[in-house]
C-alpha cells in the first residue's frame, strides 16, 4: 500500500504522462486516487536515460513499457506529453511508488500535497507544456 | 450492449491493471465483464475486463488490453462531401488543426497557384 515516503528519481529522468491532460479532468483522477489510498497523486512513467540513450530512446523505451507505443505510430496526435524530472522536483513535487510488488519499475506516483486545487494541477502540468514535445 | 468505462491510461496498479470510479462507468457491470474502455480527452478506445469492485470507496478494477488501445475515427453520422474555397490562411489553419486531433477527415488541394493549399 502507498506510504508517505518519497522515492528519488534522477534529477535527468525524462518522464511522460498521457492524456488527459485538461487540469479539472487530472485534478479529478487525483481525487479518485485519494479515494483508493488517501493521498493525490496522480501517475506518470519516468527513468533516466541508459548508457549511450538519448531522450527519445528514453521515451520509445517507457512508451514500450506502458504497452501504448502502438496507439499513434505516425506520433501526431499528441497522445502524451514530456517533461523533465528535475522540472517537477523544482517545483517542489514528489516522487512515489506503490509499494506493490508487481508495480511496474517506471512508473511512479507524483504526490500533488494535501487539499489540492486545480492551480496546482495546472503547476505540475507545466513542466509537461513547456518542455515542448508533443508527440 | 457492451458497458463503457472511462479510464487514466497513466494509472497502473495491482502490477499492470488500472481503475475507474463508479462514475466514470456508463452501463452497467460486474466482475468479470468484458467492457470497452476509453479516455475520452482525445478518443482513446480499447478492451478491458473487470477484475474487481470496491463498493466502499465507488471504484472499478479493470485488466486492460493496453495494446489493443487505438484512437478512434471520428463517428460520422452524415456523409457529405464538402469543397471549402478559401484564401483565408486562418481557415486551412483551423482545418488542419482538426485533421491533427483527429483522424484526418480534411484533403487540401491548391487551387489557384497564388493560394497554397
Amino acid at each position: 500500500m502507498a506510504s508517505e515516503a518519497t522515492v528519488a528519481v534522477p534529477a535527468n529522468a525524462v518522464v511522460i504522462r498521457f492524456r488527459p491532460t485538461d487540469p479539472e479532468s487530472v485534478l479529478r483522477w487525483a481525487e479518485k486516487e485519494h479515494r483508493r489510498i488517501g493521498y493525490y497523486r496522480l501517475s506518470v512513467f519516468a527513468d533516466a536515460p541508459r548508457e549511450r540513450e538519448d531522450e527519445d530512446a528514453v521515451v520509445r523505451r517507457l512508451l514500450a513499457v506502458s504497452e501504448l507505443a502502438g496507439v499513434d505510430p505516425a506520433g501526431n496526435k499528441r497522445v502524451f506529453v514530456c517533461a523533465k524530472a528535475s522540472e517537477l522536483l523544482r517545483l517542489n513535487f514528489t516522487f512515489h511508488k506503490d509499494e506493490e510488488e508487481d508495480e511496474l519499475e517506471e512508473h511512479y506516483s507524483v504526490d500533488l500535497g494535501p487539499a489540492p486545487t486545480v492551480d496546482d494541477v495546472r503547476r505540475f502540468l507545466e513542466p509537461f507544456a513547456a518542455e515542448g514535445r508533443q508527440r | 450492449m457492451t458497458s463503457r468505462i472511462a479510464i487514466d491510461p497513466n494509472v497502473r496498479v495491482r502490477g499492470n491493471e488500472t481503475y475507474a470510479g463508479f462514475e466514470d462507468v456508463e452501463g452497467v457491470v460486474g466482475v468479470d465483464d468484458d467492457v470497452e474502455v476509453w479516455e475520452p480527452e482525445i478518443g482513446l478506445t480499447g478492451l478491458g475486463r473487470i477484475t474487481d469492485i470496491d463498493a466502499d470507496r465507488r471504484l472499478i478494477y479493470l485488466a486492460v488490453d493496453w495494446a489493443s488501445l487505438r484512437l478512434a475515427p471520428i463517428r460520422q453520422a452524415v456523409r457529405a462531401n464538402v469543397t471549402v474555397y478559401s484564401s483565408h490562411p486562418q481557415v486551412a489553419s483551423a482545418l488542419r488543426a482538426i485533421n491533427e486531433r483527429h483522424t484526418p477527415v480534411f484533403r487540401f488541394r491548391q487551387v489557384r497557384d497564388d493560394v497554397p493549399a
